[in-house]
């Protein structure tokens, strides 16, 4: 049997790593002085290609994870869910060790010869990772409340450390992650209310913090200190503004000498809106878009509550990431130091995203072979060009009951479905897709 | 619950993504004018921050030039839509169509200010920061000039800072400097240009649309350049330029034992501050129109027959080639004859029998022309060249050096087409004729000669540098002629008596190389002979080597060996310190009471000596 995968969402992958090659290019070969100078201090001598080259060697160390994670079987991926999530609370702590860097008064990094590594990216993986797994867990029911608790506590250890570093950015998209994970195990929503109502005090408690009020301030209204704590978010406007319907043309913006600080990470989106002004910078949103709309489908598609929660989960924490970054350069949240994924200059940020989508296809791969298993009623007509939309009528031709698991996929949708059944079967199968696949021959 | 919990996901991300959309169609469509104004409005100016210029020193330790503020007037290149620049032309009272030659230069970028006006006196920076407010972009630069301590001594060898060429604009060495930017031009300045730079530091400064900073986005401070310690002594050329007073000449002296030049001069000289003020065009033409020629260096690039030093050749070839008896007298009768010409001694009736010793002492132009005889050309071409004459001797300080001339007879057969004549033999012996040198090869002849024949390279920086070569002259010729050149200086009839020192022993020789036209008659300062001197210092272990050239100086001795006999003193005779216990390796006064180390029976002969070597056959 041909094994097979989704390739439309690796498409659209590859779409957005060139779109971010070409922009990292773009707003980098100018290099500034000031970048210049502080490189120079480190002992690096920058040229046009610095950063383009160490980007590129980004992308192939992303895609050699990449392909790991659409090579390892699930089932062991589910099995270290744990591990894994402490391996990334270790990494996350060690920043404040001798290993950690403190940049911009905040401890974000870890050095890692001969780069650095930002912990909450992998954080945010594994959180993913460790919440699929207990969601397709047995004990695991949407009526307890300790259900919904326990991963409210983990989650609230990391929010501890994020806040800490501080990495309010990293707080935010890891518990907006985290709630829709919750939401769509169909947690009683009483208890995600419960749970907003008590974030109140804290969010208060965060504002009052001068530095971040200020940016709050500045966020509603950066036009009052244009030349000071507003100057990004203005120079963010100022670039998205001056590109127009069609932009200055690919290497002409000129916000990004100088003006526009973070140009090359967390505001590449700016300067591809100046550069290819409001057509590119929607191409670039509708990428993402269909990207997440094909993650959707991967996860409607499979039979696994594990593949399902983990392709939500990916889909959702790549999508929280553009959404906060996109809101972010268009004034819509407060300056956060969030990338664009797969676009944003920085490896952390793309490796851990690129293992995000081969743990995606990885899904998509292994329902597919469900699918096809399934007694041949799927002639493989869920072609990898099938539009993301019409998932809903294959579904239905998935319909016939096979064997006793079929069961949980009757019901009002899978989100729904029956959690006893499926208890039984990872009681039975041990939740293995081997074993699982095993039975379904 | 009724709604698909994923496909509520999904309806959220859509929603979210649409608002966005409509975000980004306000800010780029709708508004986008209004931020395409603030773009337009956002202005950066790059300014370079110069870099202070190392300094130069003199071999003790002097400094020989001083950092000075350079102030000139840029414009930023934004600014210059709707300029009139025939207001600004008289603002900054320039020519209009230099200004915009300035303006619209291809290589102008778009964030460097362009520079308009240089070397601006406090007046004009004054005048340009009450009414620039005219012109927005308009601002004041600061620069880093130089001032030169001691003028026009030693100008020659310092050099000066000066506004590129188009030359060096063209050359990859200078890229990414400003079209204006100020270099070394000449003598170390332009030579270890490198070394002195630095590297200039940059400010990006956010200004508005009047050209008021607004905020500084980024420093790069600069740093500055190498000092560089010199191996010149200030205090020779000082002591050089004053024994010239207002002849035209050169002076070369070096340390024989490192090859360290310890004075350049010629004269006459320019004043280097005039170049890094931002010399006008006819400040420039002048320099250029000077009868006097205060650019050429004379040192390296003059070249005249070296009349009687050269007679240190000859008697090094004669005693090495064993062509002499060292006691046996030769009879001048006042000149020889050959053929239907005469060449005659300087001592009209002659010096009778005289011995080598005192044939270099007196200058005895018969004693050698019989010398020449009997060594042949090739013989005195080949010490010659030995000791560096017909060649260049390398002193790097990026100027045409000249060659001289040390002919024999290949060359006399390849250039000429004639065999060589004896009388050119003759003439050549007494370093008249087709021979010619530089002051600075005689200079490094009498290092060389002096120190036993070890072979140095020139060097403009302390300490020298290591030998490579030996000449592989016998210690006794060495010996022998250097007892006779300090008899020149220091016996009664020795012809450079003038040069004599009470401080220490001074051995040398003097020359004269004839100007064309004497002999026709002509009379004047324009038609007096060319003054030769060579000299080395103390005469037992020399630390100082030097010739001196005066154009139209008349005698050796009367003009030359008194401005050697400054410079040797202005070297080693120190003014003592208070504790003169601790002199250091520097010979005393007194050590050489003036004695004659030559042998006894000297006649007692006049000073009035004349050296002229007459009947050039041609």
């Amino acid at each position: 049997m041909k094994q097979s995968y989704d390739r439309w969402l690796l498409f659209i992958v590859i779409l957005l790593i060139l779109v971010g090659l070409t922009a990292v290019y773009s707003s980098t070969s100018v290099v500034s002085p000031d970048l210049l100078a502080k490189y120079h201090k480190k002992g690096v001598m920058l040229s046009q290609f610095g950063f383009i080259r160490k980007q590129l060697l980004t992308v192939v160390l992303g895609a050699i994870a990449m392909f790991a994670a659409f090579k390892m079987p699930l089932g062991f991926v589910r099995k270290i869910s744990v591990p894994l999530l402490v391996v990334s609370l270790v990494c996350l702590l060690l920043v404040f060790t001798k290993l950690g860097i403190t940049a911009g008064g905040a401890r974000r990094w870890i050095r890692i010869w001969p780069s650095t590594f930002q912990p909450s990216e992998l954080v945010k993986l594994c959180m993913v990772i460790f919440l699929a797994g207990y969601m397709s867990m047995a004990k695991y029911s949407k009526e307890k409340f300790s259900s919904f608790l326990v991963p409210i506590v983990v989650m609230g250890i990391f929010q501890a450390v994020f806040l800490k570093q501080p990495d309010f950015g990293a707080a935010m998209s890891l518990a907006l992650l985290t709630m829709s994970m919750l939401f769509l195990s169909g947690i009683r929503l009483r208890y995600l209310f419960s749970l907003g109502i008590l974030g109140i005090p804290v969010i208060i408690k965060l504002i009052s913090e001068p530095y971040r009020w200020k940016r709050v301030a500045t966020f509603l209204d950066p036009w009052r200190d244009p030349q000071g704590s507003g100057f990004q978010l203005v120079q963010s406007f100022i670039a998205l503004g001056s590109g127009g319907l069609s932009g200055v043309g690919l290497g002409e913006g000129k916000q990004k000498l100088f003006f526009l600080p973070e140009v090359h990470t967390d505001f590449i989106f700016s300067m591809i809106g100046e550069e290819l002004g409001f057509i590119g910078a929607v191409v670039v949103a509708l990428l993402f878009f269909a990207f997440f709309m094909r993650g959707i489908s991967i996860a409607k598609k499979t039979s696994e509550p594990f593949h399902y929660y983990l392709a939500y989960g990916l889909s959702m924490m790549i999508a929280i990431q553009a959404i906060f970054n996109f809101a972010v350069v268009t004034g819509l949240l407060p300056t956060k130091g969030l990338p664009l994924p797969f676009i944003s200059y920085g490896g952390s940020s793309l490796v851990i995203n690129m293992t995000a989508v081969g743990l995606l296809l990885n899904v998509s791969k292994n329902s597919r072979q469900a699918a096809a298993a399934q007694g041949n009623l799927t002639p493989r007509n869920q072609s990898p060009g099938a539009d993301p939309l019409k998932v809903s009528s294959h579904r239905e031709t998935r319909m016939q009951p096979v064997s006793g698991r079929s069961q949980w996929r009757r019901g009002t949708g899978y989100s729904t479905y029956n959690r006893r059944h499926s208890a039984a079967t990872d009681r039975v199968y041990g939740g293995s897709p081997g074993a699982a696949r095993g039975l379904w021959r | 619950m009724k709604l698909k919990k994923i496909h509520l996901g999904s309806y959220i991300i859509i929603a979210v993504l649409l608002f966005f959309c409509f975000k980004l169609w306000q800010l780029q469509v709708l508004e986008g004018d209004k931020y395409r104004a603030l773009s337009e409005s956002n202005r950066l100016r790059i300014v370079k921050t110069p870099a202070p210029r190392g300094i130069i020193f003199d071999r003790n330790g002097t400094p020989l030039v001083k950092d000075v503020p350079f102030f000139s007037v840029s414009i930023s290149p934004e600014t210059l839509k709707g300029l009139d620049p025939n207001a600004l032309a008289v603002f900054l009272s320039m020519d209009k169509k230099e200004i915009e030659e300035k303006l619209n230069r291809k290589d102008n970028s778009p964030f460097i200010p362009i520079k308009l006006k240089q070397g601006l006196s406090f007046q004009e920076v004054a005048h340009i920061e009450a009414g620039k407010s005219d012109f927005p972009g308009l601002f004041v630069e600061t620069d880093v000039g130089r001032e030169y301590l001691f003028g026009k001594v030693g100008a020659h060898i310092i050099g000066y800072l000066g506004k590129m060429t188009s030359a060096q604009f063209d050359n990859p060495e200078f890229r990414g400097f400003p079209p204006d930017a100020l270099i070394g031009q000449w003598g170390v300045e332009a030579v270890f240009d490198k070394e002195l730079r630095g590297t200039p530091g940059e400010k990006i400064i956010e200004v508005d649309a009047l050209g008021r900073e607004l905020r500084l986005i980024q420093q790069r401070p600069s740093i500055k350049g190498n000092n560089i310690e010199l191996s010149i002594d200030i205090n020779i050329q000082k002591a050089v330029e004053d024994g010239f007073k207002d002849k035209a000449g050169a002076l070369v002296a070096i340390k024989p034992d490192t090859g360290e030049i310890l004075a350049l001069e010629s004269l006459p000289s320019f004043d280097p501050n005039v170049f890094s003020r931002g010399i006008t065009y006819q400040e420039w033409v002048s320099l250029m129109e000077d009868k006097k020629n205060p650019m050429l260096n004379r040192a390296l690039q003059s070249q005249y027959p070296p009349g009687s030093t050269f007679k240190i050749i000859t008697a090094t070839a004669a005693l090495e080639e064993g062509v002499i008896d060292l006691d046996k007298k030769i009879n001048c009768t006042g000149g020889i004859k050959y053929g239907k010409w005469t060449f005659g001694c300087w001592k009209k009736g002659g010096h009778g029998p005289i011995d080598f010793h005192r044939a270099i002492v007196e200058s005895c132009d018969s004693y050698f022309y019989e010398v020449g005889r009997r060594l042949g050309i090739d013989k005195i071409y080949k010490y010659a060249t030995a000791l560096g004459l017909g060649r260049e001797t390398g002193l790097d300080l990026l100027i045409k050096e000249r060659r001289g001339l040390i002919p024999n007879t290949e060359w006399k057969r390849q250039k000429k087409g004639s065999p060589w004549y004896l009388g050119e033999t003759y003439n050549a012996a007494i370093g008249q004729g087709y021979v010619t040198v530089t002051p600075i090869q005689m200079a490094r002849m009498m290092a060389t000669f002096s120190n036993g024949g070890t072979i140095y390279p020139l060097s403009l920086l302390k300490g020298g540098s290591q030998p490579v070569g030996q000449l592989g002259i016998k210690p006794e010729t060495i010996q022998i002629i250097k007892e006779a050149l300090a008899g020149v200086v220091n016996e009664p009839n020795g012809t450079a008596h003038a040069a004599q020192s009470q401080a220490l022993l001074i051995g040398g020789k003097t020359g004269t190389a004839q100007v064309v036209g004497k002999q026709r008659g002509f009379s004047g300062e324009k038609y007096m002979d060319h003054a030769w001197f060579v000299a080395f210092a103390p005469v037992d272990k020399p630390e100082i080597a030097l010739s001196v050239f005066v154009e139209h100086g008349g005698h050796g001795a009367t003009t030359a060996a008194p401005i050697a006999k400054r410079a040797i003193e202005a070297y080693l005779v120190k003014p003592k310190p208070v504790e003169a216990a601790t002199a250091g390796p520097i010979k005393k006064a007194g050590d050489f009471p003036a004695p004659s180390p030559a042998s006894p029976g000297s006649g007692s002969s006049t000073h009035g000596n004349n050296e002229n070597a007459q009947g050039d056959p041609e």
